[in-house]
């Protein structure tokens, strides 16, 4: 990620007293805070040997640290601490898609509630030579948090940690994780219940992961993204020899990638909208315009993290100097070979909530997004946001309807903080229209 | 009804002419149709976004074997018949081979010198496919046209991806060829003289800026052909026929990139 270089020790000088970060509130207080007035003891401290019992939402944590010797851990709520959510409720703690319109800090009390019980393994579970030096020890918790990932409802879960680190992880892809310490043992206290299609895909062993994720699941099975999400990161879907542990970061990415490409392959043969739309939307600060126009599928996304918010900060306050920093990945009709290393995992979460759209209206269509994130986005929340918004601006908002390009580029530009201009000098698409003549002009 | 029912047959005692067009085709296209006529078999498309267009045409004298009694049309999925011919090797004979009461093409390989015989059937497509306005195209009067080997327009198109997305074009009476890109790294530039150049017809200077994404797609087709005819003319579409080494030729038109003023306006406002 290109950013304007800053200063360092920045938070060190301030320790978040003077705002010399320009915030409205210091991110490394909030967390804090938000523990503080959750918990019985003090962020950042440890507690000796901690017994666990509580209904797991299921959550499932894999590192992606120390790659392919990763943490991994089930998730499971510390009965000490007040969640403030009916037992019942608990599948809401990782479940965001649910989460839409929530405040941030209902997001993070969420989070914090969930500890995580670690334990280190190779990824590559199904490897012949990993599997046989997996001690006993390890290849039970293995297999639990396996079967604790296939859950559809929360699950009574025991363990036992011996030392709980109290922090937050906060992490721009996955949501933020609560405290952890490392386990020797969980154990699962009642009956799993598993979807049908989850029960279908894990037990197939000739299935490949991709089809097993976008036929199986998301089609036919219309199991939640944050199931599909757990089961794909535990290893447990596609061909036998093929199965390993993904890292949470990787898996959320890989499968808006998966869906949204599936997606695409049947919008290609869907005949073009007619009309000129555009959807808006805005949540914790992240403001989202969405033109979808005539043509062959394309998607063009760019983002600004105005002056002084979370990943675009200025040491002296003095913003004049800063100018908006926006990121563009895009694909034409043909599609990417490589990842959209400018935006990452954001572009693939807001095509999948596109395309879902698209899907829906039996139409295709070239897409151009706006994000503009502002400075109420304090701590980052994982691109869950990005689907749920885009999402809501395709399902829920009506759209503005025009029949012009240009128009539609003006009203687009309307209600941002950074200029139609600078937009249009760096979406790759919109360059591409205004400049690149086609046939049609010469016959 | 005493016409006979459509039907052809064409063999290529080579499968690698074929292979590498398809293969080019199919990076543009998903679906298109074989035109067949009495003299000569055509295939053209024309990328979704209509702005560049492929027509391969290779007359009747080029082929080993060829059979056509009447106007044929086939639609079909190019994504598949690239997979297909994918499986021959280079030095495998083709036969394609179409009866309208079967509806289905049929594409056999035999190995030189043997007998074995791999048959495969591929089903025909119903496209709807919109008539190319090749002819406007054609008649585009070119100031410059020049001739140059195939490689040198590849070298130029690997250089200039270097900086950008953009290969610059420009024709010198007098003088030559100049490739150029600009990037934001640097830039390139490659002259070719007149000496440079099999045969040329310069008239004053055009120039023009064409799109390296939907150049790269010729790349493929380069080692299976040997001259190079390109047209020019300062923002009008470029136009390219190559000559295919076993016979044929490839049309290639490539709308221009034409930078609108009011784009360029640099003036940064007050954020």
């Amino acid at each position: 990620m290109v950013r304007p270089p800053t200063e360092k020790n920045i938070c060190l000088r301030c320790k978040g007293s003077r705002l010399l970060c320009g915030k409205k509130t210091c991110p490394i207080l909030l967390k804090q805070s938000v523990l503080k007035s959750m918990l019985p003891y003090e962020f950042g401290k440890t507690m000796r040997d901690v017994e666990i019992f509580g209904s797991s939402p299921p959550g499932f944590f894999v590192g992606r640290f120390n790659y392919p010797n990763v943490n991994i851990g089930p998730l499971v709520p510390f009965q000490e601490f007040n969640t403030g959510i009916a037992i019942d409720d608990y599948h809401v703690f990782d479940s965001p898609e649910l989460w839409f319109g929530k405040q941030l800090i209902d997001v993070v009390r969420y989070r914090s509630c969930l500890v995580r019980s670690n334990f280190k393994i190779n990824v590559k579970i199904s490897h012949q030579k990993t599997k046989n030096t997996l001690s006993l020890k390890v290849s039970k918790l293995l297999e639990t948090s396996q079967e604790l990932s296939m859950a559809a409802r929360p699950v009574d879960t025991e363990t036992k940690l011996e030392k709980m680190n109290l922090g937050m992880m906060l992490d721009n892809h996955a949501l933020p994780v609560g405290p952890s310490g490392k386990t020797e043992k969980i154990r699962i206290t009642e009956n799993v219940k598993v979807h049908p299609k989850v029960e279908y895909c894990v037990g197939d062993t000739e299935l490949k992961a991709s089809d097993a994720i976008s036929e199986y699941l998301y089609f036919k099975g219309h199991v939640p993204q944050s199931t599909i999400e757990r089961v794909f990161s535990a290893g447990l879907l596609g061909e036998k020899s093929h199965r390993k542990i993904v890292p949470t970061r990787w898996t959320i990415t890989a499968i808006d990638d998966l869906i949204s490409k599936r997606l695409i392959k049947e919008i290609k043969k869907y005949p073009e909208i007619n009309d000129y739309r555009i959807f808006e939307s805005t949540y914790l600060d992240n403001h989202f315009k969405l033109l979808l126009f005539p043509g062959k599928f394309a998607f063009d996304m760019n983002e600004v993290w105005a002056p002084n918010t979370l990943w675009n900060t200025s040491l002296t306050g003095d913003n004049r100097n800063l100018t908006p920093q926006i990121m563009n990945d895009f694909e034409f009709y043909s599609g990417r070979k490589n990842y959209a290393s400018n935006i990452t995992g954001a572009y693939y979460a807001a095509r999948k909530s596109v395309c879902e759209y698209l899907y829906k209206i039996g139409r295709q269509a070239r897409v151009i997004i706006f994000r503009e994130v502002s400075g109420g986005y304090l701590v980052p929340l994982g691109v869950w946001v990005i689907r749920e918004t885009v999402k809501n601006a395709m399902e829920t908002s009506t759209p503005l309807i025009l029949d012009d390009f240009d128009d539609s580029l003006e009203k687009m530009g309307e209600g941002l903080m950074v200029n139609l201009k600078q937009w249009k000098k760096k979406s790759r698409m919109i360059e591409f229209i205004k400049n690149q003549r086609t046939l049609d002009d010469f016959v | 009804m005493n016409e006979k029912t459509m039907t052809f047959k064409l063999k290529l005692e080579n499968s690698r002419i074929l292979k590498g067009i398809v293969e080019t085709l199919a990076s543009i296209i998903d679906e298109t149709e074989f035109q067949v006529t009495p003299k000569e078999f055509t295939i053209s498309a024309m990328d979704p976004s209509r702005i560049c267009l492929l027509k391969l045409s290779i007359k009747k004298e080029d082929f080993d074997e060829y059979e056509c009694s009447k106007d044929t049309k086939v639609g079909l999925n190019l994504d598949d018949l690239d997979k297909i011919l994918k499986r021959s090797s280079s030095n495998d004979s083709v036969l394609i081979e179409f009866n309208e009461t079967d509806n289905k093409l049929k594409i056999k390989m035999k190995r030189e010198g043997t007998a074995r015989m791999r048959t495969f059937s591929l089903a025909l497509l119903d496209i709807d496919i919109e008539e190319i306005p090749m002819e406007n195209l054609l008649n585009i009067d070119y100031p410059s046209e020049f001739v140059i080997e195939p490689d040198f327009l590849v070298e130029a198109i690997k250089d200039a991806e270097i900086y950008s997305e953009i290969l610059n074009i420009k024709a010198v009476e007098d003088q030559g060829l100049i490739f150029s890109s600009i990037g934001q790294i640097g830039e390139m530039e490659y002259d070719l003289n007149k000496d440079d150049l099999i045969e040329s017809n310069l008239n004053d200077t055009h120039s023009g800026a064409y799109s390296l994404t939907f150049l790269k797609a010729i790349l493929k087709i380069a080692s299976i052909t040997q001259k190079l005819k390109i047209s020019l003319r300062t923002d009008h579409p470029l136009k390219m026929i190559f000559n295919i080494l076993e016979g044929g030729e490839l049309s290639y038109f490539l709308a221009p990139r034409v930078e609108e003023a009011d784009f360029e306006d640099d003036d940064m406002d007050e954020f």
